[in-house]
Formats: structure tokens, sequence, C-alpha cells
């Protein structure tokens, strides 16, 4: 082992400078990360931030594979000129050492390098291992080939121009394949031959460094290689299995979700340049107050009474309602202005007058404790018709993640203001009032431009301006907002969200007017939402009550 | 016993033949001077007992190893130098000793003390800055410190100057002489060898044309003048370079084998003056490689 390290001693001096060189690229990133907390708030200065950020990390990932490569070729494989191999130096040890080097300078180091700024951008203890776990895995995708074809290629130019030929064979051959694929195939396989073909491409990058460091026998090598580009390309074309189906899964059912009850809605069928869809949709009631339904998967079996059996997996999507965070808040009891409140009860009347005059029923989603449930799947076209003509029988296995929602923070709403908590960093860089007030409406409306980070973790960020006077809270809006680098990988996802902020109105001698200091009194929670377990639930029906899609009218949904 | 043998080594590259049926033992404690002129098929020889490339065919021990399974204990005893070789020239000479130090368990660091200063080279200068010959002198040395039991030594006099050369020469003659090495040197010069070498291999077109102690060669090869030959007098069996001038006829003896052969000599050309002079290796390599191309291109022909 002392002789491996010394190895990488060796390595180390060598690769000294442009090892520095690499890293003050990775601490390049963290410091225009940082400057996109800075004072200027405007889109195009963020933008630019954003540009330069995504140039770096193009940079470190360029360079860094051009630095793994130099690494192997400082002891090349490939002719009869070198000279570790006259020495006693085994090729397993030589092996050993690149291999303790590659995860030494290329895997290690960065997290190493990062790690105070997780720290300083408020990562926690899972936070800062999916970082890491994520730096690393970023790292992978260009260390692996960077060894492989440096041991085949044996010299910097020979390296460099088949790089240039594996970055071009890599789009064309997967165009090529997706060109060959069937219209009708499944997502799910399409992703399963994605994957096979990637452990394809892992497994003949193994057994190409293997072979290089135990027998340098270049033929055999490169004979290796070319298979296992054919072998990717034959099961991108033709490889029959989902594998992602026999993934094992989280089965442990997530206590508190025995209560939930689950039903059948109406599923749409409609068609779309000659091929079909049909989208189920469910509900889903009783729902606790501290959990939040995110995403799952659904697995699906329609069956009809002459044994005819169409099986399909997909995503589920989950329309949920604005979950409840005045406990998550801590908010006093309600106390909101009489005569506002009367004359919102009026409006909300008349809306629901005009709902049942048009023979519909009040929007059931103002429920919190209501989900919907849909999934879109792709049938045969000649299917559409027996969809419609005769229902089949359908069970679905549902596998829903549930989510707790966490208060990450809450700051005054004032420009400048900014916060770190939970992972997530967050500046308050502008307040600006976007549409002043006019006789159609009253009320000025402002823009709040936020800067945050959001970690991999956090499914989904809301945000709430809070009244702590009244105990009222209002949710602004949600999601990750505009994506401020181009490239993903830095862990640390970093978005600029505009959202609008209408200022609370009271209900004043016959008009609305704007809430006296509402400025002052009122905060900025943000609430992110945690993966918290999984439960799965089958469903059964015996006939889908099917409704055609494209014959519905606008008005009618 | 062998350090080195070969067993009908071959080696092919694509249609080339570059060595073909080698046998040859290199005998423990000896130093064996491959020659052959350039293209003859040292280089790939070497490469072939180093390991650097596979036989084709045949088979090669090194240390009583086949020389495709060559581990870190036999190249733990072997110094290896060579021009072709790519040194790892961002080191300065002090770094590449450093270097290899560990991997020799029996590095001998008041040897390398001894060699630095002998060979005069500047430690902290890098390789790439060195002089061709500064670089073979640092590889030498990298090579000779752990005192190998076997040194291998693939062209190492070639581009060097007579001074360099010189002092090559005597840093291995040096180092030979402080223990039982072997030494296994090719060279496309014999001059270079001749001072070094006890055992002499001599290879062309891939075929070893001879594999002989020094002492028995140069015993055996004697330039032959003959005064008075009668006419339409032929050449005996294993003589070279027959020829007639006038009353002088020489031709160069292979099997030259003292006063028995210059009897056979007498009773065959009644009346001759005979005038028998001992040649030097470098003579004998130039005889040997003249013939050698005679054949080949008699063979073609």
């Amino acid at each position: 082992m002392n002789l491996v390290w010394h190895i990488i001693k060796k390595d180390f001096t060598r690769m000294r400078l442009p090892l520095l060189l690499w890293t003050c690229l990775l601490l390049g990133q963290m410091v225009f990360c940082e400057r996109l907390f800075a004072a200027d708030s405007s889109l195009d200065w963020h933008n630019k931030q954003g540009a330069l950020i995504g140039l770096l990390v193009f940079l470190s990932v360029g360079i860094g594979y051009i630095l793994v490569a130099m690494l192997v070729l400082e002891d090349t494989l490939v002719g009869t000129k070198m000279f570790w191999v006259t020495r006693p130096i085994s090729g397993g040890r030589l092996l050993a050492a690149k291999l303790l080097g590659v995860v030494s300078f290329f895997l290690a180091w960065p997290v190493l390098v990062s790690l105070p700024w997780w720290l300083w951008s408020g990562l926690g203890g899972s936070d800062l291992g999916q970082a890491a776990m994520q730096t690393v895995l970023m790292q992978t995708l260009f260390v692996v080939p960077g060894i492989m074809l440096a041991a085949i290629t044996g010299q910097s130019s020979r390296f460099l121009l088949w790089s240039l030929v594996v970055l071009m064979a890599v789009p064309v051959g997967t165009m090529l394949v997706g060109m060959n694929l069937p219209k009708d195939l499944a997502r799910q396989l399409i992703a399963s031959r994605a994957l096979v073909a990637y452990m394809v491409g892992l497994l003949t990058a193994a057994a190409v460094i293997w072979l290089q460091y135990h027998s340098r026998r270049l033929v055999r090598s490169i004979a290796v290689t070319l298979a296992g580009a054919g072998v990717a390309l034959l099961v991108g074309l033709f490889w029959p299995w989902e594998v992602l189906r026999f993934w094992p899964k989280d089965t442990t059912q997530m206590p508190g979700t025995e209560a939930i009850s689950f039903s059948y809605g109406e599923a749409w069928i409609h068609t779309k340049d000659n091929r079909g869809w049909v989208m189920l949709r469910f509900e889903a009631k009783d729902v606790p107050e501290n959990l939040v339904l995110l995403d799952g998967s659904i697995e699906v079996e329609f069956r009809w009474s002459d044994g005819t059996l169409l099986q399909r997996r997909q995503k589920l999507w989950t329309n949920s309602s604005e979950y409840p965070v005045r406990s998550l808040l801590n908010l006093p009891p309600a106390r909101p202005d009489p005569a506002t409140e009367e004359k919102i009860n009026e409006y909300r009347n008349a809306i629901r007058q005009r709902i049942l005059a048009r023979g519909g029923t009040p929007d059931a989603l103002s429920e919190t404790d209501y989900y919907g449930l849909s999934s879109r799947m792709d049938i045969p076209i000649e299917m559409v018709s027996r969809f419609t003509a005769s229902p089949p029988a359908c069970t679905v296995r549902l596998h829903l993640e549930g989510s707790r929602p966490v208060l990450l923070m809450e700051l005054p709403l004032k420009e400048g203001t900014s916060r770190t908590a939970g992972g997530v960093r967050l500046r308050v860089a502008g307040l600006e009032v976007a549409e002043p007030a006019a006789p159609d409406r009253p009320v000025a409306q402002r823009m709040l431009t936020l800067i945050h980070s959001q970690p991999k973790d956090l499914r989904v960020l809301k945000f709430y301006l809070v009244d702590r006077v009244h105990g009222t809270e209002n949710q602004l809006g949600y999601g990750a907002g505009q994506g401020l680098v181009p490239l993903p990988a830095l862990p640390l996802r970093f978005h600029r969200t505009v959202l609008p902020v209408k200022i609370p109105q009271l209900w004043r001698d016959d008009r609305w007017i704007g809430a006296p200091e509402w400025l002052e009194a009122d905060t900025l929670a943000v609430v992110g939402l945690r993966k918290d377990g999984a439960f799965d639930r089958t469903l059964h029906t015996d006939r889908l009550k099917v409704v055609p899609r494209n014959a519905m009218t606008v008005g009618s949904k | 016993m062998n350090i080195i043998e070969t067993h009908h080594l071959t080696h092919r590259y694509w249609r080339t033949e570059a060595v073909h049926d080698l046998t040859l033992a290199v005998p423990q404690g000896s130093v064996f001077a491959l020659l052959g002129p350039n293209g003859a098929g040292k280089t790939t020889t070497i490469k072939l007992l180093m390991n650097l490339l596979r036989p084709t065919g045949g088979s090669a021990q090194v240390l009583g190893v086949d020389s495709t399974r060559l581990g870190e204990r036999e190249l733990a005893q072997i110094g290896y130098v060579s021009e072709n070789q790519k040194l790892p020239d961002w080191m300065t000479v002090r770094q590449l000793l450093d270097y290899c130090r560990p991997f020799y368990p029996t590095w001998d660091p008041a040897l390398e003390k001894t060699l630095l200063g002998q060979f005069d080279l500047p430690e902290n200068r890098k390789l790439k800055q060195l002089s061709r010959g500064m670089l073979m002198k640092a590889a030498l040395l990298s090579s000779l410190a752990y005192r190998p039991k076997l040194l291998v030594l693939d062209e190492p006099f070639s581009g060097l100057d007579p001074l360099v050369r010189h002092e090559f020469v005597r840093g291995v003659l040096e180092v030979s002489a402080l223990g039982d090495w072997t030494v296994f040197v090719s060279s496309h010069d014999v001059e270079d060898v001749e001072r070094l070498a006890d055992h002499i291999g001599m290879i062309e077109n891939g075929r070893l044309s001879l594999s002989e102690p020094a002492e028995t060669l140069q015993g055996r090869f004697r330039c032959v003048e003959l005064t008075n030959a009668p006419e339409g007098a032929t050449a005996p069996a294993g003589a070279l370079e027959w020829s007639r001038a006038g009353q002088l006829t020489k031709f160069i003896a292979t099997d030259y084998a003292g006063e028995a052969s210059e009897r056979v000599w007498r009773e065959r050309w009644p009346g001759i003056e005979l005038r028998v002079t001992p040649l030097t290796l470098r003579e004998i390599f130039i005889t040997l490689a003249r013939a050698g191309r005679q054949q080949s291109n008699g063979a073609a022909a």
C-alpha cells in the first residue's frame, strides 16, 4: 500500500499546478454563485452571472476530463517505451494507484473544496450527503470515459482526437436509435433501454481499464470497446424488458395513510395524430392535515370480458389543493375584518350560484383534505373505440410519496433581507411596484423578486405572505422560478423567483382599499416539502367510466 | 546456470518477422553482447525479454521465469536502460532516484551516491533539460543503484559522443566488477562492446547467426594468407571471403584449431607459405555481417 501512495504522491507532484488551476475553477463557481446574492436584482445581471457560472462549470468539466487523462497517460499503457513496465510495478498496483488518485483528486477533493461553501449555504446532514453524492456522480460522468479512453489511446494527441470522435459518435448513435424506435414504445421501456445501455457502457469501461492494466493487449481492449459500443446500440434498439419495474420499491406503508380513501374518477380518452391516450383520474380524500401527497407511479391493468389485457406503467400526478400551513406557522385564530369578510362571502356565494346554474358542482378543490390524481398513458389507436364502446375492468396499483411541510424561514418583507435555513439561502432582491392603482384595479400590485437556492431533497418551495396581527396567510406562489445556472452540475440549484404580491385589501365605504402599513406588518414565510415516506394502494373497478375527451366542450371541464 | 534462455523465440509485426526462431542462453555472471546491424531484431529481442512485447512463437525465460510472467520480484532484480525508453522527463535527477528507490529493497544509497559523483550528474536538473548522454547516465544510475542481478542495455551507446561513451562503458565495467552481475547489451557497433563482452551473439534479419564466448569466437576466426597456392585451389569448408591476387590467396577461417588446421592446409596445398593472423571482434563482426548479407542476397536472387 505504501508503494501505491508513493505512486499517487508522484502523480500529485506532476499534476499539482493543473490541479490548482482546476480548483480555482471550482472556487470560481462558488464565488459567482455568491455574487448571485449581491444587491443588484436586475434579470439581465442575474442571467449574466448564471451564464458565467455555466461557463465555469463547463470549463471545470472539460479540464477535469483532460486532467484525468493526464493522470492515466503519465504511466501510459500503450506502446513499448513506457518506464513503469520495466520497473517492479505491477499492473494491479498501478491500477490501484491510479484509481485512488482519481478518487482523491477528482471525487473527494471537489467535495472537500465545496464543503465549507455548502455549510455556509445552510446545508444540513442529509443535504450535505446528497450534495456530496451528486458531486461525485457528476464527476464520475467524465472521469470514467476519461480513464477508459486514455487507457487505450496512450498519447495525449490521440486521446483528444478520439475524445472528439466519441463526442460526436454518442449523440449520432443516440439519434440513430431514437429515429428507429417505434412511436408507441412505452416510456418505461425507453428509460430501461437507456439505463441498460448506460450500464453496458460502464461495464465495458471497467473491463477495458482492467484489461489494459493487467495485460496491455491493446487489440483485445479495442475489440472489447467496440463490442461494448455495439451491445449498447443493440440494447437501445431491441432491449425488451422494463428493468425499472423490477427495482425494489419502498413498500413500507407510511404511518397515517391508512385513513386516506381513494376512488376512481372519469377516465378521459382522446386521440391526436393517429395516436390514442387514456387519462385515468382518481380522487383521494381524508388526507391527514400534516401530510402532502406528491407525485408517484401507477401500474394499470385494463381487462375486457373476452380476456384481452392491456398493461401500462406510468407516472402519477397529483393536483393538490393548498395544504394547511396555519399550524405550521403557529398563527393565532384569524380575526378577519368583518366588512371585508362579509364582502368576500358575498362574492363566493355569487360564484357558487353561477356554477350551480350551469349544472356544475362547486369546486371541490377548496377542501384542503382533497387531492386529484391523474395519469396519462398511451394506448393503441385501434383500442380507442373499444374503450368507449365496452369499457374494461381496471385494476390499478398506486404508489405515492408522502411529504411533510416544513417551515424553513420567516423573514421581514423588505428589500435586501436575507436568511439561510434548512439548506435554503434566500435574499429578497426586490419588491417593486409593478402595476399602480387604476380605476379598474383600485389597489396597486407589487412584484417580489427572490434569489434563492433549493437543495435536492426539498421537493417544492412555497412562499406565503403572513399577517400575524390578523392571523392570515396568503400563498404568493410556488415552484422553482427561473434557474440561474444553465448546467445542472452544481449540487445547489439557484433560482430567481418573481412573485406578484397583491397588497392586502379592505372593503371600506363601498370600495377596496389597500391595507395600511401592510408592508411593515407582514412577513414572508417559506415552506418546503420534505419526503417522509411512501405507500401503495390497489383499486379495482369492474367497469371504467370512460368519457371521450375530444368530444367534450371546453366549458364542460 | 543461465540467467536468460530463449527457445525458438519468434515475433511478427503483422507480416514482417522481426525475430525468427531465436534460441540462445546467457550464462550467469557473463557480459553478453548481442550484435547486429540496424533492423536486425536486437531491440525486438530485448523487448520480448522485458515483456514489453509478447512472443508470437517460442518462449523466453528471464531469471528462471517466463518473460510474459515477469513480476515485481523479478523486475526488482533487473536493470533496464534503453535509448527507446521514455523516462518521466518532468522529474529532476534527484526526483527520479527518489521515485525509484522505494520499489527496490536492495537499493544501495552508498552506491547511488558513488555513481552520482562518478557520472557527474546535476541532481536538480530536470531530465528533459539533460543532454542525451546525461540522460542515459541518469537511466543507468537508476538501474544500477539496486545492484540488479541482470542489467539489460539496449543500444545504450548510440548517439553518444566518444567521451560519454567511454565514461558509460567504464561505469558498466566498474559496477560489473562489484559483484556477480550479468549484463545483456545490444549494439550495432562492436567497438562499443569489445571491452565489455565475454559472450557474443550475432543476429541478422531476426536470425541468430552465432552465440558463443568471445574468447572461443576470437580463437576460431583467423585471417589466412597463402603465398604460392596452386592455380585452381578452392576454398576449404568454413572459409569466408576467399580471394586471390597474383600469388597471394586470402581467406577467413571460421574454424581455426591451431597447428592442426595449419597442418591440414599445408597437406592440401603443398609448398605454400602460410601466414595466420588473429582477427579483432570488429573484423569478425564485419566478416559475418558481409557473409550474412551475401547469403540473404543469394537467397533472394
